[in-house]
């Protein structure tokens, strides 16, 4: 049984991909929905211990905006999405093609553009991976929630808890060329699924 | 003065003596577990995982389940001379960060952990004096082992007090 504690570097290399090949969809989706061209890192696989959990991303008390999704099928998991307030602003701004001024709240009406850019990227992610693994992935209706990036990104790694200290999160960053935006997005498999992905691959 | 404290990750738990200072910060809906035995400032805080330590098998860490941290954080400060009967707990916590419409409640794992750390207070017969708990908003803790005072900061309300009674 593959766990966390037990991945090889190969088994690292094959998330990595995966998360690569996930992403390259979404940035792709991303980029026609806004007509704006998006880069994306090469996907960091973070294995953390949970006591440390909230202390990547800028500390556990950074105020950020996040897209939470579960994803079902055959690998269940889910998928979290990770922007700094000004920059889930921006974005909202360049969908709406509407100014924001910097002070102000986004509205019920902007957490829905935000909720749907999200759900657009992450049928994207899933869709790509599904083809790569033959795996069915669906994902759920996305859950909005602007605070503190602690209580976001715990809130997502219960599962972790019920088998071990340690949680996985399959990171990319993406970043818009032209304006300065930039958020992370997180495939976090349950723990149960490592093994199934890993099979599905072959390795 | 949250980020000078001791911090207590998710599923530790510290039991330390005036005049330290312990905080988690970012609770969602992990439970701060803050007990106090006023009379020699020595006290404790686990940061809540989970409810249930049933379903695990193998040594784990007794800080991460309400079960378990109840009966560890009063164990380890009856070690450094605290009395059981003297000892309060103030708790802060549990939220429920993203809500899903068609989600049963009952599965709601800030409500479990409430439930949890509450029945395991119960259990050995000691108080919640004071709380924070529930809602949909991430809250810092920071305890105060000088006073017995519970510092909780959200985002949108500004820092509260809490008083062990």
């Amino acid at each position: 049984m593959v766990t966390i504690e037990n991945l090889s570097n190969v088994h690292l290399d094959v998330l990595k991909e995966i998360g690569n090949i996930g992403a390259g969809h979404a940035a792709t989706a991303l980029s026609q929905l806004m007509s704006e061209r998006i880069e994306m890192t090469v996907p960091n696989v973070s294995i953390l211990t949970l006591s440390k959990v909230s202390d990547f991303l800028g500390g556990p008390e950074k105020i950020v905006v996040g897209i939470y999704m579960k994803v079902f099928g055959d690998a269940p998991g889910k998928i979290i999405f990770l922007f700094n307030y000004d920059d889930a602003q921006t974005l909202v701004k360049i969908v709406n093609s509407k100014t924001l001024p910097g002070d102000v709240e986004i509205e019920d009406l902007d957490q829905s553009v935000l909720q749907e850019i999200s759900n657009i990227m992450t049928g994207a992610y899933l869709n790509a991976i599904s083809r790569l693994t033959g795996l069915n992935m669906l994902s759920s209706v996305p859950a909005y929630a602007c605070d503190m990036a602690g209580a976001i990104i715990n809130s997502a790694l219960l599962d972790f808890g019920m088998v071990g200290d340690y949680a996985m999160l399959i990171d990319t960053q993406f970043k818009m060329t032209q304006e300065k935006m930039d958020g992370h997005f997180f495939l976090i498999p349950d723990p149960g699924s490592l093994q199934v992905i890993l099979e599905a691959i072959g390795v | 003065m949250f980020v000078d404290a001791i911090q207590i990750g998710m599923a530790e738990l510290k039991v330390t003596q005036a005049p330290e200072k312990l905080a988690s910060l970012g609770l969602g809906s992990c439970i701060a577990v803050c007990a106090y035995d006023q009379a020699i400032k020595v006290g404790g805080l686990a940061h809540v995982m989970l409810p249930d330590s049933s379903i695990f098998r193998e040594n784990f860490n007794p800080g991460k389940f309400g079960d378990t941290a109840v009966p560890f954080l009063v164990r380890e400060m009856v070690k450094l001379g605290a009395i059981q009967s003297r000892i309060q707990v103030i708790i802060v916590g549990g939220a429920h960060m993203f809500a899903f419409k068609s989600e049963d409640s009952l599965l709601d794992i800030g409500v479990r952990n409430i439930q949890s750390v509450e029945e395991a207070c119960v259990k050995i017969g000691i108080p919640i004096v004071a709380r924070s708990v529930g809602g949909k908003f991430g809250r810092s803790v920071l305890f105060d082992l000088n006073t017995g005072k519970v510092y909780v900061r959200t985002i949108n309300q500004g820092t509260m007090e809490l008083s062990m009674g």
